[in-house]
């Protein structure tokens, strides 16, 4: 165990201790002596040493390839000591296009994720956890327990669909990052510009996120297992009326429309009159014990969201095996997710295995390997418009009768149906959804410097589900239909890719050349079961086959088909002149023969300054980089039937109404009991003239690193211009049925700006921080869309005005300006229809002194002012903090919610329950309210489109807080644990919005899901 | 080894550049019809059914074919739901007060309308290029399609008044674009909608087997209803007035309201029964 040591001090102890990197792992063979002795000792085959000093010495660990580290000696015996890899940020390996270059080559937009600090974060979906962390990149999502979010890179870039393309370990994918494992994750990088997606051209126009898997290190047996548990609260809750609130505001509402509110039909009694001024005034509320006649619905005060939601509770564990030899590396991981949702009965799990494989035959000529991961994840999804259901339903209605079944609207209530109950008819409608993910390949070095490799990637993923339709019993929306559909769906995606690269390196010159082809396939198919009447109402009862009422039967398939053919140059003369192009040749099966194909060029080049000769002995200068580039990518991602005019027969469904547009009809008066005759339907207008859209992007950069990485950061400005752009453009109204066409008529423009610093330094003391945080901003405009399609309001603008020169989803309303409050103020203003004290005036444009349709402007724009995040990092000695913030500036929001909490009659559903705003409402004896004065009939019409709904949604998110602790090397031994480390986060622990936003949370401002607060303890051990 | 190169090479790419184009031509959309099917006579009865079809499947409570929630505006009352908030755009129209154009309601019916119109030109241009021999019921079937053509402008025309005639099948696109609702005047559309009702007199059969299909008398009754509206003129472009009424028009309803053209019918004992819910009304 002991090995060499030389020069002992006589009256010195012997310090012991062990030397590991960063990830746990011993090191072998590093030296450490005593400052200013000349002697030392040599870590053994655990990594451990022995070395004789007192106290007040200075420990110095150096080993080749580390970071040189020291120690000063206390009063422990033992010392864990940590030594950094020190190799340089340049020398990174980052994966782009098929190929691995160093980041010091690059010449792209390319961001790369830390996973350390994202993979604090707990997420389920690694792209919720780099929310905030990349410029330029805008991920949103709500709080739903599979974690599904939107990713946006740099902007909104068309009018169909915006999503990146993902490459995991070269198979390229749409979507679903929830649905794999992501601490199986090495890498995750980011490429923003064309010149670094063009590559993948025909899909890249929305970025590209590569993303690699774990694979073995030489040398190594690592086992790696992670836990965490945490609870999840709903921090903010919609502030809605309770019984005798809602009794008020109701009150409220009947005398100002000079109704008697006696007449109502919900069971409320008042007790009101007039006081010496002549105003009303409300005396006391009283309520019959029943609400119903029958005497079974007592009356009550329910809060409806307590009796939802619960606390959530989320788990993941996680068990990573890797291993490498000099001819094989292995990586093993299984891994559990699960998240109990904080609206009962809804949750998310998932359970995930991976083997990643690599051989070295021959000497390392020939490369044979594999990923593959199998995934199982199920949910249960909350119901369809569920919040807005709790918010609506009556705070009267209690959630049991008096013989303890759900109890549901009587009399004049409103027909919803009890949210519970609703949950509870849910639950058993879970969905499993099976996805394989991986691929094969062979890489062939027969010469040096070249490389070719053949890939064949699979993605294939089966989603089955049962939904059951329980009978509503509550109330008078009771139902008795009950049906059980069976769904089946299949998606199966491969590719199959041959690349080739060569490598050159002459003199001051160096380079490489990739050239490939590539193929990808979809065919999905569907298929669904559905009948009613069931004897027995349960789901081991409720199968297709057990039903004895109406069937129907559906089911359908669909595909695509892609050819790609592309080639890069990469060259670097005497590492201070990059340059690189690309060439891709795509064609697709969307578009018709004369359009099938496309091609999409880049260029890039890149100067490194810091290693002009007048900069590169300078030594607080490690490298800056100023980087320019240019490039198209395309996209296509339309229906994939989009070129064809289409003719469907569809049977329908016997109720009337509803729009099924079914094309059976009882032509011969049987009256029921047989089969329809059918027709034919158009169902969409043919385009083979359609093409791909094309997105030319230029990109300017500045990389720089100072202080030996202590200071680094880069500065990007781009521009891009999308035209062509497919758009499913409706047919003029007189057209008719399936008069809509896939057209190339658009186009549009963003250009932004990003930015991105970090600090970080380490002391002797063991101290270490590391600071970064970035911010990033776009604006976009609409430049061109066909003029119909720009006044049917689509893409924003209402329909009242085209949105041509305007950001995506602008929109256009009137102004409102403060509530008339005296008929005085009435009579000053312009004419409006509907206009008295209490009610919102709207202001007159035009000048024209009436307020009207004229009177309508541009006044919600969704691009954010600017977004950004900083992430702190501390670290001291077996310690380490991280807090993480978020936020997104001058972003405005509409709130729907609003229409809830502010009007009365803001539905055109009466009597449903509203937000607790109301009881401030303007009165004349409460006149300096800027809330409408209640109102039954909304003649004023204040639902309308109007700058009342539009808030401030900015905030700033504290999105995780970690306290984490190693434990001291001599009690994780004691487990056999080369590390062992605890921790406790919370993540959206607070929450910072504007003043004039009333929602509940500006990230999510209407009806999503709630974001919880989560607190998680969690442990990573390492054997 | 140039040799090689070319030999197998060239070969490749050649096969590969035939082979990309057959990859990609993957596969015709599933589970549709390519149109040239539906120029076979054996699928024109489909045709027409789908054309009835429409008029059912394309309801909705809300915003009826049968205009129930449109006549509030003149003797029809729509009690609501639960209260004056429910049906909010219709009590406006009841009560002619805070009407907006954007309204839901008064795009919905004219849009439905149009798609109810579109299936029964779809019909109608199939239809028109039958040869009789091919298809013997041509004339017939052509005679139930403008039944339902004139039905569908004559809903039209009582709610908006200037409406586009689309009184012609298989027009481009085009076509469509460049149609106007003012290029009838208000005399002038009611006279294409009784054209449309007219030729449905004259090829419809006195009796129709098929309980779906209007006969010779329901289209006499629709004429001379067209009739009776076109009779009321309103010929200033200005307002909604009446400005004459025409004896030709009303000796028109006179005409087709007579015993002998409504044979089978005759008028209920009881006028209410023709309102009465119960199913032997």
């Amino acid at each position: 165990m002991l090995t060499v040591f030389s020069a002992l001090s006589l009256s010195g102890q012997t310090v012991t201790g062990v030397i590991v990197d960063e990830s746990g792992l011993e090191l072998i063979g590093a030296v450490v002596m005593v400052r200013g002795t000349s002697g030392g000792s040599v870590t053994d085959a655990d990594g451990r040493f022995s070395i004789a000093a007192s106290k007040g010495d200075v420990l110095e660990v150096s080993m080749l390839g580390y970071a040189s580290a020291s120690q000063e000696v206390g009063t422990a015996s033992d010392y864990r000591i940590v030594l950094r890899e020190d190799v340089s940020s340049l020398e990174e390996l980052v994966f782009t296009g098929y190929a691995v270059q160093r980041k010091a080559d690059l010449t792209g937009a390319v961001s790369v994720v830390d996973m350390d600090e994202m993979s604090k974060q707990r997420e389920n979906n690694p792209m919720k956890a780099i929310q905030g962390r990349i410029p330029g990149m805008n991920i949103t999502s709500d709080g739903s327990p599979s974690g599904s979010a939107t990713v946006r890179i740099r902007g909104i870039g068309t009018l169909n669909n915006n999503d990146p393309l993902y490459i995991i370990d070269g198979v390229p994918t749409k979507g679903g990052m929830h649905e794999l494992n992501g601490s199986d994750i090495e890498t995750i990088q980011v490429l923003k510009d064309a010149s670094s997606a063009s590559i993948y051209g025909s899909r890249a126009a929305n970025g590209v996120i590569v993303i690699t898997t774990r694979k073995g290190k030489e040398g190594t047996l690592n086992i790696n297992f992670d836990a965490s548990v945490g609870m999840s609260m709903y921090t903010t809750k919609m502030d809605v009326l309770n019984t005798a609130e809602y009794g008020r505001a109701m009150w409220q509402a009947y005398i100002n429309e000079g109704q008697n509110p006696n007449t109502n039909a919900l069971g409320y009694r008042y007790d009101w009159g007039y006081d010496a001024s002549g105003y009303p005034i409300l005396n006391k509320i009283t309520m019959d014990r029943y609400l119903d006649s029958e005497g079974l619905v007592p009356a009550a005060d329910t809060d409806w969201f307590s009796e939802t939601m619960r606390n959530g509770v989320v788990q993941q564990y996680n068990l990573s095996v890797s291993s490498g030899g000099p001819k094989t590396s292995s990586f093993f991981s299984l891994g559990y997710y699960k998240n109990l949702g904080i609206i009962k009965t809804t949750d998310f799990d998932r359970i995930s295995a991976r083997a990643n494989n690599e051989f070295k035959l021959f000497d390392g000529i020939l490369l044979l390997g594999e990923h593959f991961s199998l995934n199982r994840t199920t949910e249960v999804q909350a119901p369809g418009g569920f919040l807005e259901n709790v918010l609506q339903e009556n705070p009267s209605l209690p959630v049991y009768d008096i013989n303890g079944n759900f109890a549901g609207p009587v009399g004049g209530y409103p027909d919803r149906e009890n949210p519970l109950a609703r949950l509870a008819r849910n639950a058993d409608n879970r969905y499993t959804y099976w996805r394989t993910f991986g691929d094969v390949y062979l890489n062939l070095n027969p010469l040096k410097g070249l490389n070719i490799r053949a890939t064949f990637g699979l993605d294939y993923s089966q989603k089955s589900q049962r939904i059951l339709t329980y009978p509503v019993t509550e109330g008078n929306v009771a139902n008795s239909l009950n049906a059980s559909e069976l769904k089946q769906e299949h998606w199966l995606k491969w590719m199959g890719n041959l690349v080739a690269t060569w490598a050159f390196e002459i003199g001051k010159h160096r380079g490489d050349v990739m050239v490939g082809a590539e193929l990808n396939r979809e065919r999905n198919q569907n298929a669904s079961a559905y009948k009613e009447e069931y004897l027995v109402l349960s789901p081991d009862y409720m199968w297709p086959s057990a039903g004895v009422g109406n069937a129907q039967a559906s089911g359908s398939s669909d595909g695509y088909s892609l050819v790609s053919f592309f080639g890069k140059i990469n060259y670097n003369f005497d590492e201070r002149y990059l340059l690189s192009l690309t060439l891709r040749h795509d064609g697709s099966s969307r578009f018709g023969r004369s359009h099938r194909f496309a091609t999409f060029p880049s260029v890039s080049a890149g100067w490194r300054i810091g290693q002009e000769a007048f900069l590169k002995d300078v030594d607080w200068v490690d490298d800056i980089k100023l980087r320019a580039s240019w490039g198209q990518t395309g996209n296509q991602e339309i229906s994939n039937v989009a070129r064809y005019t289409l003719f469907v027969s569809h049977y329908g469904v016997s109720e009337s109404g509803g729009g099924s547009y079914g094309t059976s009809y009882d032509i011969s008066g049987s009256n029921g009991g047989s089969i329809l005759p059918s027709g034919f339907k158009r169902d969409q207008l043919g385009n083979d003239d359609i093409k791909w859209e094309t997105t030319t992007q230029t990109n300017l950069g500045l990389d720089f690193s100072f202080f030996h990485e202590k200071l680094y950061g880069s500065l990007e400005g781009f521009y891009k211009k999308t035209s062509d752009i497919l758009v499913l453009m409706a047919g003029i109204g007189v057209m008719g049925e399936g008069s809509s066409k896939w057209i190339n008529a658009g186009t549009m423009q963003n250009h932004g700006v990003e930015f991105s610093l970090g600090y970080r330094n380490r002391f002797e003391s063991g101290f270490g921080f590391d600071i970064n945080a970035n911010i990033s901003s776009y604006r976009n405009k609409i430049l061109e869309l066909p003029a119909t399609v720009a006044a049917n309001g689509t893409f924003g603008g209402n329909g009242v005005q085209s949105v041509i020169g305007h950001a995506f989803g602008s929109q256009v309303g009137y102004i409102a300006d403060g509530i008339f409050k005296s008929q005085q103020d009435v009579d000053n203003h312009a004419y409006q229809e509907g206009a008295a004290p209490g009610r919102i005036r709207y202001r007159d444009l035009n000048g024209d002194g009436v307020v009207s349709e004229a009177d309508q402007t541009w006044i919600f724009d969704p691009t954010p002012a600017f977004s950004y995040g900083f992430n702190i990092s501390l670290e001291y000695k077996d310690f380490d903090l991280t807090m993480f913030w978020q936020g997104v500036q001058g972003v405005q929001v509409i709130s729907d919610l609003k229409k809830e909490t502010d009007l009365w009659s803001g539905l055109n559903i009466g009597f449903l329950n509203k937000g607790r705003r109301l009881l401030d409402a303007w009165t004349p004896q409460n006149p300096d309210s800027d809330i409408p004065a209640l109102s039954r009939s909304d003649t004023n019409n204040e639902k309308r489109v109007s700058t009342y709904f539009i808030e401030d949604g900015s905030f700033l998110k504290l999105r995780s807080l970690q306290l984490g602790y190693n434990l001291p090397p001599s009690i994780a031994e004691k487990v056999k644990m080369k590390k062992l480390r605890v921790y406790f986060s919370a993540q959206n622990l607070l929450t910072i919005s504007s003043r004039n936003f009333t929602g509940v949370d500006p990230e999510n401002p209407n009806f999503g899901y709630p974001i919880p607060l989560t607190l998680t303890l969690g442990l990573n051990v390492g054997f | 080894m140039k040799k090689i190169l070319l030999h197998i090479i060239l070969p490749f790419i050649a096969l590969l550049a035939t082979s990309c184009d057959k990859f990609l031509d993957d596969r015709a959309p599933q589970g549709a019809v390519d149109e040239a099917l539906l120029d076979q006579p054996e699928q024109m009865d489909a045709l027409v059914v789908a054309a009835y079809a429409i008029w059912i499947s394309a309801e909705d409570i809300n915003s009826s074919f049968s205009m129930w929630n449109y006549d509030v505006r003149s003797d029809d009352a729509y009690k609501g739901g639960n209260g004056t908030e429910d049906g909010d755009v219709f009590h406006a129209l009841e009560v002619s007060q805070g009407i907006i154009t954007t309204a839901w309601n008064i795009s919905d019916i004219w849009l439905r309308l149009y798609n109810a119109l579109s299936r029964v030109n779809l019909a109608i241009e199939k239809l028109e290029k039958q040869s009789e021999d091919s298809y013997p019921l041509k004339q017939q079937r052509l005679a139930e399609m403008r039944f339902l053509r004139g039905h569908g402008h004559f809903l039209l025309k009582r709610l908006f008044k200037h409406i586009v005639f689309v009184d012609k099948a298989g027009l481009t696109q085009a076509e469509y674009e460049a149609l106007t609702n003012t290029s009838y005047t208000n005399d002038e559309g009611w006279q294409a909608i009784a054209s449309d009702f007219l030729f449905a007199y004259d090829h419809l059969p006195a009796v129709q087997s098929d309980k779906g299909r209007p006969t010779k008398a329901a289209a006499a009754a629709y004429l001379a209803k067209t009739y009776l509206y076109k009779a009321y003129r309103q010929d200033d472009p200005a307002t909604n007035a009446v400005t004459s009424i025409n004896a030709d028009d009303l000796a028109k309803v006179v005409e087709y309201t007579a015993p002998s053209v409504l044979t089978g019918y005759a008028l209920e004992a009881d006028f209410h029964n023709n309102f009465r819910p119960e199913p032997q009304y």
